[in-house]
């Protein structure tokens, strides 16, 4: 560490000397602690945390850029990204690499050292009554500054930790509770207690307002909280205005459309009764799966009951454009994507029998359908067209040789809001370690400045009484009296 | 609305000032007339009401806090590079420093009709006040911290001039290669264009000065970033419910404010002062424009919105 003003001797170091083999290793210990904390060390662990930070920036990174060009990256570049790798810095994930965190590491320990030793000099200073120079004063404010960054690190760590975060989809009129089942993906820190909120939110409705360019002006989820059956809480929750109850923050985060979508089996039962979430980009068209698992029929001539599938596509502004085909029972009109208003919703049905693959154990996820062992309804898998409010009857071989007839139907077309939620008890702290950083650079860099003037001014003014012609926030380390640019 | 919005004429009236004061400047160096200089620097004065009537203007046209796209930002930031430049001159009767600041000024005016967009609403994420407190220190940090490097490029012009001159002195003009100041120079013998750029570069401050007053802007400008920085952090944990996720725009400013940093402990370092701390601010100003443009044009990331 660089500094002016030498800490004082530590007793421990004034003692009689040790045997001298350990005097050596230790003196070699301890030149290289010293080069370790010297200012220029942490000049060289800065600029290379700038260089990887700076690759970070530049290279597609996993959990901030499109995973497609996380993937083109590493097909594009494999074995520069191996090499990479075995030096411990995955050029697609620089920010959780080991050498990044190994340098923040060493940069850290530096910084503790050289905080230590610079508050304990202050602290013997204040104690011994040294004068109360301007010096004096800057210097606490660099050590605020450089101590803050630890409680910054405490806060965020101690924060991850003991929290966690989410992802939540509520369909409009749904009510659900804040417990793990409710999500969609869900990390608990390592030190989360496992105690979820337990409320219920409610998502009342959900309005997205048309601008005339055919953006939506705002998107807003009208959201109510109950506790122990009670409504303790409504709010219009929009980007940059979150809903926060009991530690536990929702912020709206994206929205898109949910089909209410019944299928009714031969026998008339109902097997199926969901709102069916849609994944898209711009609302104007999006895709998503129906699985009936449970349909609760079996086609002649086979065992195991049948279960039904389909990929769904959803134009809620349904533009038609009438085809020309000869055959029956296949799709007359084909679609395409109008506004994102809910002006004609139209459903295109792609059908498929067999099994959906969800007993095998294999993991399934609702936005994909594996049709591996299942066959399309109608020959080469043509779709059929679902408009709101209407209901499609199809039919199945039956046993007697004739045709069991079941229904797929289209009531009603809802919203879901997407959320973020999570738990961070460490952003107060975070905050407070904000404030403090200002507070020590500010006293850093402007009060010794302020004060020196100050003084020189007291001394100097007196007789003239007259201003200095010193510019504010002259350094003080050099004689800078008369830097007025007067070229 | 219809035709060109006042706002936009307002803006076109103050870059042809600031045009016409660059050429002033530029005119000032070899021809050495302070009265040209004053000239100059009267055009800013005059293209400075108009710079802040655009800006104004263009609040009440788009009905929210003018910096809402790469073109609003773009000129806020030359307003405050001109703003600057207007009180360092006033303050300390630095011309020179007119030069770059006028360049800057109407290259980042250029830039922001090249991407000029109409007056109009901003997009749900951009209505905060956070975002507000954000970005406009954002931009104020980033006008500042130009000046630091400007001085540093002086600083080092200054240096070598000075090194040109002494070793003239030395060699007594006969073709020796003499180490000065700021590097090696080499005589060609004496009065060729080099010794006539020095002559010019010698009117400038003293090098210390020169180095105090790109050391004053990194005082002035690093708290300012550091503020912004972290006011952006409270908007994105307000807005998304994360303060800090590593998204190219966040990493740049990362980047920028690491860059001051090293220059401050650089600053205090043996071996590290002055040159090499003068070349990291111009570093630092390499990585504000990239962090600027580079990363709102070609890389994406949650903040891209913005290039709307
Ligand atoms: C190993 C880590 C670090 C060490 C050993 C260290 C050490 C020092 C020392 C000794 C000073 C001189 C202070 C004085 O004269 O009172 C200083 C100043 C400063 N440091 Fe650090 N520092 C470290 C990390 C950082 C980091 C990460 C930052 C933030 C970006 C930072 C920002 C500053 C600033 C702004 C100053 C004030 C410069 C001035 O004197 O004008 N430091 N540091």
């Amino acid at each position: 560490m660089a500094t002016t003003i030498a800490p004082p001797p530590s007793p421990r170091r004034t003692a009689a000397p040790p045997p001298r083999r350990r005097t050596r290793a230790r003196s070699r210990l301890g030149r290289f602690w010293h080069e370790y904390t010297r200012m220029r060390t942490a000049i060289y662990f800065l600029i290379g945390i700038l260089m990887i930070v700076l690759i970070g920036t530049f290279v597609p990174q996993e959990f901030t850029s499109a995973s497609q060009r996380v993937t083109e990256f590493l097909t594009a570049h494999p074995n520069l990204n191996d090499l990479f790798t075995r030096l411990g810095l995955p050029l697609t994930s620089v920010f959780v690499s080991p050498l990044f965190y190994i340098l923040l590491a060493s940069l850290y320990i530096a910084l503790l050292s050289c905080v230590i030793t610079r508050g304990r000099a202050l602290i013997v200073r204040t104690v011994r009554r040294y004068p109360r120079t301007p010096q004096y004063w800057g210097e606490w404010g660099s050590w605020l500054f450089h101590t803050s960054f630890f409680l910054l690190v405490v806060a965020v760590v101690w924060g991850k930790a003991t929290g966690f975060d989410g992802i939540m989809t509520i369909t409009q009129g749904q009510r659900v509770a804040e417990t793990r089942a409710s999500y969609d993906t869900l990390q608990e820190g390592m030190l989360f207690d496992g105690h979820h909120a337990g409320y219920e939110v409610q998502l009342n409705s959900f309005r997205a307002p048309l601008q005339a360019n055919g953006m939506p002006s705002d998107f807003v989820s009208n959201m109510t909280v109950y506790s122990g059956g009670r409504a303790v809480l409504t709010k219009d929750v929009r980007v940059n205005d979150f809903l926060g109850y009991d530690g536990v923050d929702f912020y709206q985060q994206d929205y898109g459309w949910a089909p209410h979508m019944v299928v009714r089996n031969p026998a008339g039962e109902v097997v199926s009764d969901t709102d069916i979430q849609m994944i898209s980009d711009d609302k104007t068209a999006s895709t998503g799966v129906l699985k009936v698992p449970a349909f609760n029929y079996t086609l002649p001539g086979q065992t195991k009951p049948m279960q039904i599938g389909a990929k769904l596509v959803l134009y809620p502004d349904a533009q038609a454009l009438p085809q020309v085909t000869g055959a029956s029972n296949t799709l007359n009109f084909s679609y395409a994507a109008g506004s994102a208003a809910a002006n004609n919703p139209v459903l295109e049905v792609q059908l498929f029998i067999g099994d959906l693959g969800i007993d095998n154990g294999t993991s399934q996820d609702v936005f994909t359908l594996d049709t591996g062992a299942m066959s399309p309804y109608y020959l080469g898998a043509a779709a059929f067209a679902l408009p709101l409010h209407q209901t499609t009857t199809l039919s199945l071989p039956a046993a007697n040789g004739g045709t069991a007839d079941f229904t797929v139907s289209f009531p009603d077309l809802r919203q879901f809001s997407l959320f973020h939620v999570k738990k961070d008890n460490g952003v107060p702290l975070v905050y407070t370690a904000f404030v403090l950083t200002m507070v020590g650079l500010l006293s850093k860099l402007y009060l010794r400045p302020f004060l020196e003037r100050r003084r020189r001014a007291r001394a100097s003014a007196p007789a003239l009484g007259g201003r200095v012609s010193t510019p504010p926030g002259a350094p003080s380390a050099g004689p800078m009296r008369e830097e007025v640019l007067t070229r | 609305m219809n035709g060109t919005p006042l706002s936009l004429t307002l803006f076109g009236v103050a870059v042809a000032f600031y045009v016409a004061a660059l050429i002033g400047f530029i005119v000032y160096i070899p021809v050495r007339r302070r009265r040209l200089a004053d000239a100059a620097l009267s055009l800013v004065a005059l293209a400075w009401p108009f710079h802040l009537a655009s800006i104004l203007t263009r609040a009440f046209e788009s009905g929210h806090w003018p910096l809402g796209n790469i073109y609003e930002y773009s000129t806020g930031i030359s307003f405050v590079v001109a703003t600057t430049f207007l009180v360092i001159s006033l303050r300390a009767g630095q011309r020179l420093i007119g030069v770059p600041a006028m360049i800057l000024t109407i290259g980042l005016m250029a830039v922001a009709y090249m991407l000029y967009v109409p007056p109009g609403n901003l997009v749900p994420a951009l209505h905060s006040y956070w975002l507000t407190i954000h970005v406009t220190s954002m931009a104020t940090a980033s006008g500042l911290l130009v000046f630091s490097s400007f001085f540093a490029m002086f600083f080092l012009a200054r240096r070598w001039a000075d090194g040109y001159v002494l070793a003239g002195a030395i060699g007594g003009g006969g073709g020796t290669l003499v180490a000065g100041g700021g590097g090696a120079a080499v005589m060609t013998g004496g009065g060729g264009p080099l010794s006539s750029l020095a002559g010019s570069l010698q009117r400038l401050p003293a090098s210390k000065t020169l180095d105090a007053w790109s050391y004053r802007f990194v005082m002035i400008g690093f708290p300012v970033w550091t503020f912004g920085v972290m006011m952006g952090a409270v908007w994105g944990e307000h807005a998304w419910g994360r303060y800090w996720g590593w998204d190219p725009k966040e990493t740049f400013s990362f980047i920028v404010w690491v860059i001051f940093a090293i220059y401050l402990h650089a600053r205090v370092t043996y071996g590290w002062r002055e040159t090499r701390a003068a070349l990291i601010t111009v570093i630092g100003l390499v990585a504000i424009f990239a962090d600027l443009y580079a990363v709102n044009l070609w890389i994406a990331g949650l903040h891209s919105y913005a290039r709307a």
